[in-house]
């Protein structure tokens, strides 16, 4: 089913052959996974445990009048009831600074329990902690809270007009970006023709099978500690602060985590845990049930993308003028920044030389919006991919070469004015995944329409460069020539912590099953940032490589005096070090380990690596670096469209995308088709609905995911031109996978059906509308 | 509402074990230490809490745990374990089947109850029979490769 | 999920018996596939639940008296396949699309009767099939017409001291001159809640249509017969302005509302697509 394809050998100048890089290898945690050995969040259990659960506001806009919790407490085995009144502290910060060129406003962070008003429907209200758990859920039921409605915001749009109900002080704008590049006005005026279109996305679930977990405890320290499924084990600090306790009193044991995709980025159960094992100093779990998950954690944000592009006869863009908007929800969270995503790829990978992007994040009375795989960049080109297709229709031109005329190349400029220093192979991404398509299908039946989608895409990957980002990992070998790696980074499925034993294994020449990885604890390994941005192939397989390297140097030095030969000609591998070029010079990985053990020379290197660092964007016209780096590809699909009842299945897909360097082929594959898939349900199935605050899909049998029938045949290539800024020269995948896969679908509905369905998703209800809308009702 | 001693027979242990009449099979597997025996959504919508009750996949969430007794319950650990895999278990892992591996588990569990009924499916049958199991990481593509290699592996196992 | 007591009679009479009993909310419980949802959901609270699991008078297939009956209790993929049920097949395709794997594996052809959901997926394919449904309590059997069963949403014809014996389906109705179909319409091609059912059983006799029912899923408070366009049908021509107007009458008497998956006007629309779709069907497979 799949084809993996490789171009190009990678340009790696410390390492004389690769032996493990670039293979399928069989991840380290795959026999955990297959056996149900793995232990997550959810599965871990302590004597003397006790069981929390959240109330969870009715209301999307209310006063608080009064919550009495007494009934609730003086239920037999309930061990304590919280609410806002027991918090030592009580908000969390979730603001950042987001608006072009200032910093955080006051009074947007989110309360860790709401005392006074509720903004959307969900909200934590209390934490009740019992003997069992079916005690927690009867203690809900008993507390009384009296609401007092408020005025309710439930659109953007709305939200953002003079007089709409505040749910965010001043003006419901949390966040702000404004990008000016050229003069865009002008050279609209020289434009043969404009095409405009507005393009909208919904609220997307991340729908992870692994719900919210965790458990907290007070350790003989008096160390606050939580286990729990997280992205982000650096939340100690914020959840320190909350608490106010010292940032060293606490202590996050990350999980393997059942999927992230985003969702666990904020703080989910941890400060409800903390707080209740704080108050009662006994162990307190927490497992958010399916309809918590979708009722009360972040959504991706819906965004309406209206775009006005000015081109040429010959099909040259001139210049280009878009307006975004995001629904952010009841809190502020990662807004600002999933805006700047979306803003600063707002024309996508195509060279513009007049550019004005303007785009708001906005509060309303929904369930709050935070990160999501693509994080904005994936609903800007659901937008800009499907406004590509409306110039080429609008020029009778075919979308592949309306794209090729525009295509960005290396050295080119993004609207902030970021050059794009690596290889760019935005043309032969979408070739390829065009060709592998193959031939048509021929529609089975007169009522159904065949039609086909291309869409390309950049994304980003690595955290924004004024951030500052480090990771950092250590890496050890042990006597017996096994290795320990130490590196803080959470692994959310995606193979984090695989790639870093893969790295360690083809530096150091040991065997994969020698290597064993402590990950994703926030005291205990060293740090390596959040899982998050497509950036731990990056940083912390940046990290473990300069560390198993800087292992290797010594150990070449050590061995080449053995040898007297030179350092370089020194080699490892299969657990044996050698000279290259002299055969009969080697011995096995564990003497040379005694040698240098016995002379006191280090084993083991702790590395940290540092992301470009820059300063920020410029607050007038947001010029400026914003990442290190850029991922391209593209995706094709083949659709058929049943013209009278607007069904649409999926037939073919076809990814193709330059991953700089594949080091694990079958991870790299994994993700790509993992991201295609949720870019189809994102395409076609799934949607959040809020309405009037209420969402009326609150588990999997409303919020439909794609099942094993929905997902297409599926063709993957990769590509490998070598210039990631990754180990090897290796570009990130995780976040772009998913990216190109819902505008493709899309264009090929359009293709299909002549007519174009601009909000997500394509239920067959609108396709049918918009049929009719083109051809007539029948 | 009185809890009764039950006795469950799983992966070929014994268990005497007191349930409440409301308990189902899930929580109660999940409370013997079966935690191979994921919760996804305690609906039936997800799959993760499949397990084999005399041979059939079930969702565990969706049975009470009082009428279970007597019947052979076989989870994911109980299939195999990693000095001996099942070949499920060996092909999920070498084609990259398990990404989060939240999923894998009850997936497995489908997987089996569908060779042990037709050991060489059609890729039809394979997508049908694993419709009740949702995979959010893999897009299904890597565990459909799985369970083909796996049933080659299990026909060839069985010519001897 | 809320306290109840769990009963596991052996056989029949002792179901029967505990049903009977009527100092409690009680309920069957079958395969537990809606209820324990339900139970969760805290929709229903019982305080007593019989397990119709071991009681075996209640489950199997079997010819009787010329028709086939399927007993209450066996599951929906027990009956996909047995070979008495394979030439009926509109049920036969609803049964295979009915939920995902393992809800065929527990799910009873009874409580999907039972729970009696608008959109049930095997309840269309039954009225089509003219199926008849046995009830039965500890004062003795009776059986009616399946369209005479369903009252409302959730609300059936059983009292509460019966249970839902079996149903039957007529032989004669699975003659080579006749032939049923079924489709049903989701948002997902597995394991979908559909938007739009529709099951047509058809009688051919040369060039016409001697007999023909025509039910419908999830277009009203119930699964409904579309009986004025089965009259336009009866004894006509098989003709494409005959199919037209049929399913333009059907989706003329469904009544559909308007929910999180579709509008009642596109509900209407898919009635009539598929009404005449599955008409041609079953009449090109004559």
């Amino acid at each position: 089913m799949t084809n993996m394809n490789h171009l190009e050998q990678p340009n790696i100048a410390n390492l004389p052959e690769l032996r493990q890089i670039g293979k399928p290898l069989r991840r380290i945690d795959a026999m955990g996974k297959v056996t149900g050995a793995t232990q997550y969040a959810a599965d871990y259990v302590m004597p003397n445990m006790l069981h929390a659960k959240v109330l969870r506001a009715q209301h999307a806009s209310a006063k608080i009048v009064r919550i009495d919790v007494s009934k609730a407490r003086a239920l037999p085995g309930v061990v304590c009831v919280l609410t806002a009144e027991d918090l030592p502290g009580d908000r969390v910060a979730t603001d950042i600074p987001g608006v072009t060129g200032t910093s955080k406003r006051a009074g947007t962070d989110a309360p860790i329990l709401a005392h006074d008003r509720v903004r959307f429907m969900g909200e934590a209200l209390a934490v009740v902690a019992a003997e069992e758990l079916a005690l927690a859920e009867q203690a809900l039921d008993l507390i009384e809270v009296v609401y007092e409605p408020y005025p309710a915001v439930y659109t953007p749009e709305e939200a953002m007009q003079p007089g709409a109900p505040i749910v965010t002080e001043p003006d419901n704008i949390v966040a702000r970006w404004r990008i000016l590049k050229g003069d865009a006005d002008a050279a609209m005026r020289d434009a043969d023709l404009i095409v405009e279109g507005t393009y909208k996305t919904q609220f997307i679930d991340h729908a992870y099978l692994e719900p919210e977990a965790g458990i907290a405890w007070v350790d003989e320290h008096d160390v606050l500690t939580i286990r729990v499924s997280t992205q982000v084990v650096e939340h100690f600090r914020s959840i320190a602060a909350a608490l106010q306790l010292p940032q060293n009193k606490v202590h996050i044991m990350g999980t393997l985590v059942g999927g992230g995709f985003g969702g666990k980025e904020d703080i989910t159960v941890e400060l409800f845990i903390g707080l209740a094992a704080l108050k009662t100093r006994r162990p307190v779990k927490l497992v958010y049930t399916r309809e918590e998950s979708i009722l009360a954690h972040c959504k991706r944000h819906p965004f309406t993308i209206t775009h006005k592009t000015g081109v040429t006869r010959s099909g040259r863009i001139l210049a280009s003028q878009v307006n975004l908007v995001a629904d952010s929800g009841a809190y502020v969270y990662l807004s600002p920044y999933v805006l700047l995503y979306a803003a600063s790829s707002a024309v996508g990978p195509y060279k513009i030389n007049h550019v004005t992007i303007n785009a708001y994040a906005v509060a309303t009375n929904n369930t709050f919006t935070s990160a999501f795989r693509g994080f904005g960049a994936a609903q800007a080109c659901v937008a800009y991919e499907q406004h590509m297709d409306e110039i080429a229709r609008a020029l009778n031109m075919s979308p592949r070469e309306i794209r090729r005329l525009n295509y960005v190349q290396a050295g080119d400029t993004t609207p902030n004015g970021q050059a794009f220093r690596g290889a760019v192979w935005l043309e032969e991404c979408a070739n390829r995944a065009w060709d592998a398509l193959g031939e048509p299908t021929p529609p089975p039946t007169p009522h159904v329409k065949i039609g086909r989608g291309l869409a390309s895409y950049m994304q980003s990957y690595g955290r924004i460069t004024w951030f500052h980002d480090t990771s950092q990992a250590w890496v050890g070998l042990e006597m017996d020539g096994s290795i320990v790696i130490r590196c803080g980074v959470p692994d959310i499925g995606g193979g984090q912590v695989n790639t870093l034993a893969q790295i360690s294994a083809e530096v150091l020449g040991v065997p994969m099953e020698r290597i064993t990885v402590y990950s994703t604890d926030s005291a205990l390994t060293p740090l390596a940032g959040t899982t998050t941005a497509t950036r731990q192939m990056y940083m912390s397989g940046n990290a473990t490589y300069q560390a198993a390297m800087a292992v290797r140097k010594t150990l070449a030095e050590r061995a080449s005096q053995h040898f007297e030969c030179e350092p370089a000609e020194i080699d490892f591998a299969d657990s044996t070090v050698f000279n290259k070029n002299d055969a009969t010079q080697k011995m096995p990985l564990t003497q040379l380990i005694a040698l240098c053990a016995a002379e006191g020379l280090p084993r083991a290197n702790l590395s940290l690596f540092k992301a470009p660092f820059t300063e920020k964007l410029d607050p007038d016209n947001a010029q400026g670096d914003i990442w290190p780096d850029y991922t391209f590809g593209a995706q094709a699909v083949e659709v058929a469209v049943d013209m009278e009842t607007g069904e649409v299945r999926v037939l073919k897909s076809a990814a193709c995308h330059d991953v700089g360097r594949a080091l694990n082929p079958a991870a790299v594959v994994g993700q790509i088709e993992g991201g295609a898939a949720q870019g189809l349900g994102y395409a076609l199935l799934e949607d959040v609905q809020i309405v009037n605050g209420v969402t009326l899909t609150p588990s999997f049998a409303e919020y439909l995911l794609p099942t094993a029938c929905d997902v297409p045949e599926v063709k993957t290539i990769i590509l490998e031109s070598g210039t990631g800024l990754g180990p090897f020269g290796a570009k990130g995948v995780g976040e772009p996978a998913l990216t190109p896969m819902a505008p493709a679908i899309a264009n090929a509905v359009t293709n299909a059906i002549g007519a174009r369905v601009t909000q997500l998703p394509l239920t067959p209800e609108r396709v049918l509308e918009a049929i009719e809308r083109q051809h007539g009702s029948a | 509402m009185n809890p009764k001693l039950v006795t469950l027979s799983v992966n070929h242990r014994t268990h005497h074990v007191a349930l409440n009449p409301n308990t189902t099979l899930l929580s109660a597997l999940r409370d013997l230490g079966y935690t191979d025996v994921k919760s996804g959504c305690e609906k039936g919508d997800c799959g993760a809490c499949t397990v084999l009750v005399n041979g059939i996949a079930v969702n565990a969430c969706l049975q009470l745990a009082w009428l279970a007794e007597g019947q052979d319950i076989l989870t994911v650990a109980g299939l195999g374990s990693s000095d001996q895999p099942h070949p499920l278990q060996t092909a999920f892992a070498d084609f990259g089947a398990a990404q989060c591996g939240f999923c894998t588990p009850g997936m497995i569990m489908s997987a089996k109850a569908l060779l042990d009924e037709r050991p060489q499916p059609t890729e039809a049958e394979m997508r049908k029979a694993l419709s009740g199991n949702l995979c959010r990481c893999t897009g299904y593509a890597r565990i459909f490769e799985a369970i083909e290699h796996a049933a080659k592996q299990l026909n060839v196992d069985s010519r001897g | 999920m809320r306290e109840f007591e769990l009963l596991q009679p052996k056989t029949l009479p002792d179901a029967l018996d505990a049903l009977a009993q009527n100092d409690a909310a009680r309920r069957p419980l079958g395969g537990g596939t809606d209820l324990l949802v339900d139970l969760r959901a805290k929709r229903v609270q019982p305080d007593v639940l019989i397990a119709l699991q071991k009681v075996n008078e209640l489950r199997g297939v079997a010819r009787v008296n010329g028709h086939v009956r399927v007993g209450a209790s066996t599951p929906i993929a027990e009956f996909l396949k047995h070979p008495l049920l394979t030439p009926y097949r509109a049920l036969h395709q609803a049964a295979s699309v009915f939920a995902n794997p393992m809800i065929r594996n527990a799910g009873t052809i009874g409580g999907n009767i039972g729970s009696a959901s608008p959109a049930g997926d095997t309840l269309p394919p039954l009225l089509a099939l003219d199926a008849q449904i046995e009830l039965v309590s500890a004062s003795g059997t009776r059986t009616l017409a399946l369209d005479d069963f369903f009252l409302g949403p959730r609300k059936t014809a059983r009292n509460a001291n019966e249970l839902i014996y079996a149903i039957q389906l007529p032989a004669k109705e699975n003659s080579s001159a006749t032939r049923s179909c079924f489709y049903k319409l989701g948002l997902r091609q597995a394991d979908a809640i559909s938007l739009v059912s529709v099951a047509v059983w058809l009688a051919r006799e040369g060039e016409k249509i001697r007999d023909v029912r025509i039910a419908l899923g999830a277009v009203a408070p119930r699964p409904l017969r579309a009986k004025r366009a089965e009259e336009i049908l009866r004894g006509q021509i098989f003709s494409e302005t005959n199919l037209k107007e049929a399913a333009r009458i059907a989706a003329a008497e469904c009544s559909p509302i308007d929910d999180l998956r579709a509008s009642a006007k596109y509900r209407r629309r898919m009635v009539n697509v598929y009404t005449r779709r599955m008409l041609e069907q079953a009449w090109q497979n004559l």
